[in-house]
């Protein structure tokens, strides 16, 4: 009887703890967080994606972004991802990210405002999705809708 | 000899209207192009221009951001048209994608009680020259047909913030009583286009 409490135990406790890791992994940020994480990138690139769970183009391009961060992050490209889901929607979000891949930082914006908009870039019309490459929190690259894979790599290779 | 005096300036602008992306104080473009109405009919921008002004907004069936103001914006369309400002609706999206079909657009119209036109931009070329990449996305023309602001509904995300400032609205009213337009340009978070 214990053995098989102690089986379900280590069974249960991995699945508990990446589930912790995945919310861990997803906070809530205002434009000032937003502001803060871009300036204060620790990579020499940083690429940041706009995103929301329930935009279809944005879905669509999601495994050919995690494909390119699974390429570059090992080479010191460092990856955030926006979400403009609601912020009520955190488990939602918590969820995508861990049904496709979860070690990626996220931050839900609290608010839809231009000062969010103005806290990414100053060249972003707001349209989703978006994407950012920034380098010391200077803005080298950008682009509005999705992108192929071979697209992000021409792009992220062009700054490395 | 004679032919080339008129070949120029034609040539000149169909590559205005070919590459045109309109800014603060630029002209309303695309004014000829044919576009099918909610009801059936063929209609261009032309056809909507007001006395006092246009509006023209980009706009769809099924983006979060356009049905969280889609209240606000039907409610100014229908109130301002009554003021002589010229209101239009335009979808450019593909309508292969899910909600965006003409049938679509009739039943949005109908339940939101449009009394203005929502025309299909059939290339989404309309979009392109007047630089839409979103929705929804406001161009507001004075009577002079020149662009005098661009951008958000209003101060929200996905819908109006309590206490939020109405962008258009007051665009409009400052439109209307001659003032100049106080704030010209505002961004607003959307759902990109799906150009064709």
């Amino acid at each position: 009887m214990i053995k098989q409490y102690l089986i379900l135990f280590f069974v249960a406790l991995p699945i508990f703890l990446s589930g912790c890791h995945n919310s861990q992994r997803v906070q809530l940020a205002t434009p000032e967080n937003i502001r803060a994480h871009i300036q204060n990138g620790s990579a020499d690139l940083l690429l940041v994606h706009v995103w929301a769970t329930w935009c279809a183009p944005c879905r669509e391009e999601f495994s050919e972004l995690v494909q390119a961060y699974d390429h570059f992050s090992p080479l010191g490209v460092q990856f955030l991802l926006i979400s403009t889901d609601e912020p009520g929607t955190h488990r939602q979000v918590a969820r995508f990210l861990a049904d496709h891949h979860p070690d990626i930082n996220t931050l839900i914006a609290t608010e839809l405002s231009e000062d969010t908009i103005q806290s990414v870039s100053s060249m972003w019309s707001g349209t989703l999705p978006a994407t950012f490459l920034f380098r010391g929190g200077i803005q080298m690259d950008e682009w509005e809708g999705a992108r192929s894979l071979e697209q992000y790599h021409a792009a992220i290779h062009a700054l490395l | 000899m004679k032919k080339m005096k008129y070949a120029i300036p034609v040539l000149l602008l169909s590559t205005i209207s070919a590459d045109a992306v309109i800014g603060l104080g630029d002209k309303i473009v695309d004014t000829r192009v044919k576009m099918r109405n909610i009801d059936g009919s063929m209609k261009t921008i032309a056809d909507e221009i007001g006395k006092k002004g246009t509006l023209v907004i980009f706009t769809c069936n099924h983006c979060p951001f356009v049905i969280g103001w889609q209240n606000t914006m039907v409610e100014i369309g229908n109130a301002y048209k009554k003021k002589g400002v010229g209101v239009v609706f335009i979808n450019s999206n593909d309508p292969t994608v899910k909600g965006d079909t003409f049938e679509g657009m009739q039943k949005l119209a109908k339940k939101e009680h449009y009394t203005f036109s929502y025309l299909v931009d059939s290339t989404s070329d309309v979009a392109r020259h007047f630089g839409a990449k979103k929705t929804p996305d406001v161009f507001l023309f004075n009577a002079d047909r020149k662009l005098v602001y661009q951008g958000a509904v209003g101060e929200g995300g996905r819908g109006p913030l309590p206490g939020g400032e109405s962008f258009l609205k007051n665009a409009l009213d400052e439109l209307l009583e001659g003032k100049p337009i106080s704030k010209k340009q505002t961004k607003a978070i959307g759902c990109s286009i799906k150009f064709r």
